[in-house]
C-alpha cells in the first residue's frame, strides 16, 4: 500500500516531538546556514573593498576606486587604528536559524539575515555619521574626509600648511559591494525553502 | 538636443522639492523693501533694478506667499508688461526690457522670498563644500542694498542627480530606473538645518509627477512663461496635468560632524539629504 501525504499528515505532531527528529532537522539546517555563512564571509573578506579597508592608512588602492591616488580608508577619512570592517563582519557572523514548532507540527525557521540597509546603518561616515560608507561605496562618495585628514595633518605639521584651498584632485568610481553580496546570499538563504532533508 | 528622462527627473525633482519644502516647513518669508538700479551686462539694453533678496516665490500653491504681480513705481503701482517690466525670480530683481527706462526711479515692491534657496548643480559635494564661497541672502544686512545677481547665496541647498540606473522589472521590456538625488544643504543655524532634514525625511515613500522639462515655469531671464502659464504658476495644478509618477523609496539625512563643519564653513551649519528615487518605464521603446 502506498503511503500518501494524508497519512503522513496526521503522525506530524508526534514526529516533531521526537528530539531525535527535531535534532536532526534543526543539525541539517544549521549546517546549510553556516556554509552559506562562510560563503558570504569568505567573499566578504575577499573583497577588494574589505581588504583596501581593512589594511588601513597604508594600503594601496587595490579595489581601483581611486586611481590608485590614495586608499579607501584614507579617502573616506577613517582614524588610524579605526576598524570600520568589524561591525559588518559581526552582523554576517550573528546569521543563525531561529526554529518554532507549531501545534499542528509544523516547524517554521527564521533566518535572521541582514539587509544592506541593516549594514548601511552600522557603517557611519566618520564626517556625517548618518550617511553610509558602505552604501557610499555603491552610489559615491566625495572626498571630504581626505580633504579634512590633508587640512589637519598639514596643522599637525605633517603637511605644508596653504592659504590657497586644498584640492584633493581624487574622484572616486563607484563599485558593487555590500547590495550584490546581500542579494547574492539572500537567494541562497531562500533556496533553503525547497531543501529535502 | 532634446530632453530626455534624466532632465525631465531633475526638473520635477527641482519643481516638486520647492513646493514640498516651502509648504512643509513654511519655509518663506515676505519682504516689502525698495529696489535699487545696478548695471548688469548680461541683459543688454534693459533697466535693472534689485531687491535685497534672492530668490523669490512664484509658485501660486505655496500657502501664504506673495506673488509680485507689478511694482510701486514713484507712488503709482505699475503692473508686469509695462515698459517690459518682467521680474527675475531666480536673482530678485525686476528688469524693464524696453530702453529709455529711468535709472532713478523710487521703486518699492512686496515679494516672498524663499527660506532656502534652491540650486540645481552638477558640482561634486566637494567643490561645493571645499571650494566655493557664498554670499547670504542678506537678511541681516544693516545697509539695504540689491543683493549680487548670479552668485549662489546662503541659506541654500544644492541638488544634484548623482546617478541614474536601469535594472529589467519586467518582460516586455519594462526597467526599474533608480536615480540617486543628493542634495547639500548650508543653514544659518542648527534649528534652520534641523527643520529642512526632517521635512526631508518625512518625503520618503510619497509620489511626484514626471513633468517634462518643456514645462519648467521660468524663461531665460528667470522669469515666468507667461504664455504657457498665463494666469500664474501653480505646482499642484502643472502636475496634475501629467500622470507618470516618480516614488521616492528612500531619504537618508545627515549632519555634517560640527568640527569638520566649522571648518570648511565657520558660520553655516552643513547637512546632506540623499533620495533614492525609482520610476517603472520603457528605455529602449
Amino acid at each position: 500500500m502506498a503511503v500518501t501525504k494524508k497519512d503522513i499528515f496526521p503522525l506530524l505532531p508526534k514526529i516533531v516531538r521526537e528530539q531525535e527528529y527535531v535534532r536532526y532537522v534543526n543539525r541539517r539546517i544549521k549546517t546549510k546556514v553556516e556554509e552559506i555563512k562562510e560563503e558570504i564571509l569568505k567573499e566578504f573578506n575577499n573583497h577588494p573593498v574589505t581588504v583596501e579597508i581593512e589594511g588601513g592608512v597604508s594600503s594601496s588602492n587595490i579595489s581601483g576606486t581611486l586611481n590608485g591616488i590614495t586608499n579607501l580608508f584614507s579617502f573616506i577619512g577613517f582614524d588610524s587604528g579605526e576598524k570600520p570592517i568589524d561591525p559588518i563582519r559581526r552582523r554576517i557572523e550573528q546569521i543563525a536559524p531561529k526554529f518554532r514548532i507549531s501545534p499542528t507540527g509544523i516547524i517554521t525557521y527564521t533566518i535572521e539575515f541582514p539587509t544592506a540597509k541593516d549594514i548601511f546603518e552600522i557603517t557611519p561616515l566618520p564626517w556625517a555619521p548618518g550617511r553610509s560608507w558602505a552604501k557610499g561605496i555603491e552610489t559615491g562618495i566625495s572626498g571630504i574626509g581626505y580633504y579634512i585628514k590633508k587640512v589637519s595633518n598639514s596643522r599637525s605639521g605633517l603637511g605644508i600648511q596653504s592659504k590657497k584651498p586644498v584640492r584633493t584632485g581624487v574622484r572616486f568610481q563607484n563599485t558593487q559591494y555590500i547590495s550584490s553580496l546581500i542579494n547574492k546570499y539572500t537567494k541562497e538563504i531562500q533556496k533553503l525553502e525547497k531543501l529535502t532533508l | 538636443m532634446i530632453p530626455t528622462f534624466t532632465h525631465d527627473v531633475n526638473n520635477s525633482f527641482f519643481l516638486w522639492f520647492d513646493n514640498y519644502l516651502a509648504n512643509q516647513i513654511s519655509g518663506h518669508r515676505t519682504y516689502t523693501t525698495k529696489f535699487y538700479c545696478y548695471k548688469d551686462d548680461t541683459i543688454g539694453s534693459g533697466v535693472v533694478y534689485g531687491s535685497p533678496y534672492k530668490q523669490w516665490v512664484y509658485d501660486h500653491n505655496v500657502a501664504g506667499a506673495t506673488i509680485p504681480s507689478g511694482l510701486t513705481i514713484d507712488g503709482v503701482f505699475t503692473p508686469t508688461g509695462t515698459s517690459g517690466l518682467i521680474f527675475d525670480f531666480q536673482n530678485g530683481r525686476a528688469i524693464f526690457q524696453n530702453t529709455g527706462v529711468s535709472s532713478g526711479l523710487a521703486i518699492t515692491g512686496t515679494y516672498t522670498v524663499k527660506e532656502y534657496n534652491t540650486y540645481i548643480t552638477d558640482e561634486t559635494e566637494e567643490t561645493l563644500l571645499v571650494e566655493n564661497k557664498y554670499q547670504t541672502n542678506s537678511r541681516f544686512t544693516v545697509t539695504e542694498n540689491a543683493v549680487t545677481p548670479y552668485d549662489c547665496a546662503t541659506p541654500a541647498i544644492f541638488i544634484s542627480a548623482e546617478s541614474v540606473t536601469n535594472k529589467g522589472f519586467a518582460m516586455g521590456g519594462m526597467d526599474e530606473t533608480t536615480v540617486v538625488m543628493k542634495g547639500v544643504v548650508f543653514a544659518e543655524s542648527l534649528f534652520q538645518l534641523d527643520g529642512a532634514l526632517s521635512a526631508c525625511a518625512d518625503a520618503a515613500q510619497r509620489c511626484f509627477k514626471l513633468i517634462p522639462m518643456t514645462a519648467h515655469p521660468l524663461a531665460e531671464f528667470m522669469n515666468l512663461k507667461t504664455g504657457s502659464y498665463p494666469t500664474g504658476y501653480d505646482y499642484v495644478n502643472t502636475s496634475n496635468q501629467y500622470t507618470n509618477k516618480i516614488f521616492i523609496y528612500d531619504v537618508t539625512t545627515s549632519k555634517m560632524r560640527d568640527s569638520v563643519s566649522k571648518e570648511l564653513h565657520p558660520k553655516l551649519n552643513i547637512g546632506f539629504i540623499d533620495f533614492d528615487l525609482g520610476n517603472m518605464r520603457y528605455p529602449r521603446s
